[in-house]
């Protein structure tokens, strides 16, 4: 998913679970900030790299693909925006190494998802958009990897466009700094590349933005799916995902008990289902001025425009032992707990794809 | 259980991949065989010329290269059109009798050239490096060529079943 989205949706996701105007700010600046907090975007704040969320692509055009590199890789596209939906997947005929790979594959109402809700409860705001980016990302990413691997999440010129009964086919070309042509049909993807462990072939960098794109519904043959075809309909996976947002939200307010998967609040949106659809559905690259609207009518305040620089005089200027404190601090605090139950989960379900993970508790020292 | 369209689809990019390979090896194999003949021209000189025979030795020197590169040019014909008909026949779904016929009648030529890879072999150059070389890509386009033959059978006898529900 992208900003409009993250930042925008998740704003009036938060406003219709009951959280007030500043508390919705906090947690969609979060949610936002998942896709920008970079080894690069720590490095200058000098705050520990470990707790970067994301790869840009510069970084990751300098990333090691041995396997201390893929493991690096893996540890923050798994955690962050390409959560397994299933580390215990079964699949007849097939390597070990092929099945790490496998389990990785992104998909909602994993047992993840709640562990990631569950980790947020209780925490700062900050934590609760993280886990609302995370979230959101397993509807959009579904199907994808966040590893490198050719096998897994490679596509093919098998892929169609699909509006009722009509069906287009999509032409993928290799030119980043053009933008997509939404009416040709005609997008950008990651170039081919034959290297299992090519960064070319991390998460769905080769079905190009589709999976970002609220309106489209597509058909594809993905490379783990045996010449079968998966019909991606993201208006349908958004709208849950939203719902399923404002009830995970309403969780993380002490409004409900517990976290569940498949649950998903369609009363909050019933009197806006209209509104929020016409904005899913509008064929647009980007619907953020929409979402924007949306959120401005719901609260009838003014949601700023996202800043990446917003927090990051209070960090530096803040004393070490209070960064913690500070936005960015309680942010990073909520990347590092996320990154570090996601990688301990990969690790013990036997894949050692995201690396090793140790169990520290605070109490007791070293387990 | 594989659904009837994954397997027609995974059939056919066999096909594709296939067809692909069989004119990238009649490519190889002309190449080989071009390169040898004209680098060899010199040593088939010196050869006819202390041959027993009224014929000049320049003459059955061109004779013979032209005549092995027109041989060779018509089994990169052949592969060629297995190739082409192949890709064509993965692309469009549509099994080809021609295609089945022609691929299966070079693969039991293929396969009937095997042996001779270990067979003509003289004591001092038995099975060396580079005949074990060319035996693994003659292999490999016989392989190839299988493929063919199967995918082409299987799509038929899928889309039969695909057309009786």
């Amino acid at each position: 998913m992208q900003e409009d989205f993250h930042y925008y949706a998740t704003y009036c996701a938060a406003f219709l679970a009951g959280f007030s105007h500043e508390e919705c700010m906090d947690i969609c600046y979060s949610a936002q900030l998942v896709d920008l907090c970079s080894r690069s975007f720590l490095t200058r704040l000098h705050a520990p790299g470990y707790a970067a969320t994301t790869q840009l692509q510069l970084e990751l055009m300098d990333a090691r693909t041995d396997i201390i590199g893929l493991q690096d890789i893996t540890r923050i596209w798994a955690s962050f925006h390409f959560l397994p939906k299933d580390l215990y997947a079964r699949k007849k005929w097939r390597t070990k190494r092929y099945m790490n790979k496998y389990r990785l594959i992104c998909g909602p109402n994993s047992e993840l998802v709640v562990k990631t809700v569950e980790l947020a409860k209780g925490k700062s705001l900050q934590h609760a958009g993280i886990a609302m980016h995370v979230l959101a990302d397993t509807w959009a990413h579904m199907y994808f990897a966040g590893t490198p691997s050719l096998v897994i999440n490679n596509t093919d010129g098998y892929f169609y466009e699909v509006d009722g009964d009509k069906e287009k086919k999509i032409v993928f070309k290799h030119n980043p700094t053009q933008p997509d042509d939404l009416e040709a049909g005609a997008y950008t993807n990651s170039l081919y590349q034959s290297n299992e462990n090519s960064v070319m072939n991390l998460g769905h960098g080769r079905a190009g933005h589709l999976p970002d794109y609220s309106f489209m519904k597509y058909k594809y043959l993905p490379a783990w799916n045996d010449y079968e075809e998966v019909v991606k309909d993201n208006p349908s996976d958004y709208t849950r995902a939203f719902c399923q947002m404002i009830y995970a939200m309403k969780y993380l307010k002490g409004d409900i008990d517990s976290f569940e998967t498949d649950r998903y609040d369609t009363d909050a949106i019933a009197p806006f289902a209209e509104r929020i659809n016409a904005i899913l559905r509008k064929r647009q690259p980007d619907a953020s001025a929409d979402w924007k609207a949306f959120g401005e009518e719901l609260s009838g305040e003014n949601i700023d425009k996202f800043d990446l620089d917003r927090y990051q005089d209070e960090y530096l200027q803040t004393d070490k032992g209070a960064k913690e404190s500070t936005f960015l601090g309680r942010f990073i605090e909520g990347a590092i707990a996320q990154k570090g139950m996601v990688t301990n989960q990969i690790y013990r379900s036997g894949n050692i794809l995201a690396g090793f993970s140790k169990e520290i508790r605070r109490e007791g020292g070293i387990l | 259980m594989v659904s009837v369209e994954a397997q027609i689809r995974k059939y056919r990019k066999n096909l594709t991949i296939a067809g692909a390979g069989t004119i990238l090896f009649g490519l190889w194999q002309c190449m080989k065989i071009w390169i040898l003949t004209l680098w060899n021209r010199q040593n088939m000189d010196s050869y006819l010329a202390n041959a027993d025979t009224d014929i000049s030795s320049k003459f059955a020197t061109m004779a013979i290269m032209i005549l092995t590169l027109l041989v060779y040019s018509a089994f990169l014909a052949i592969n060629i059109f297995i190739g082409i008909k192949a890709i064509k026949c993965g692309r469009d779904g549509k099994s080809s009798i021609v295609l089945m016929i022609a691929a299966a009648v070079y693969f039991v030529v293929s396969v009937m050239g095997l042996p001779y890879y270990f067979t003509s072999q003289d004591e001092e150059s038995y099975l060396s490096d580079t005949s074990f070389a060319a035996f693994l890509v003659e292999l490999t386009f016989t392989l190839a060529l299988f493929e063919i033959v199967f995918s082409a059978i299987k799509i038929s006898l899928l889309e039969k079943k695909k057309r009786l529900g």
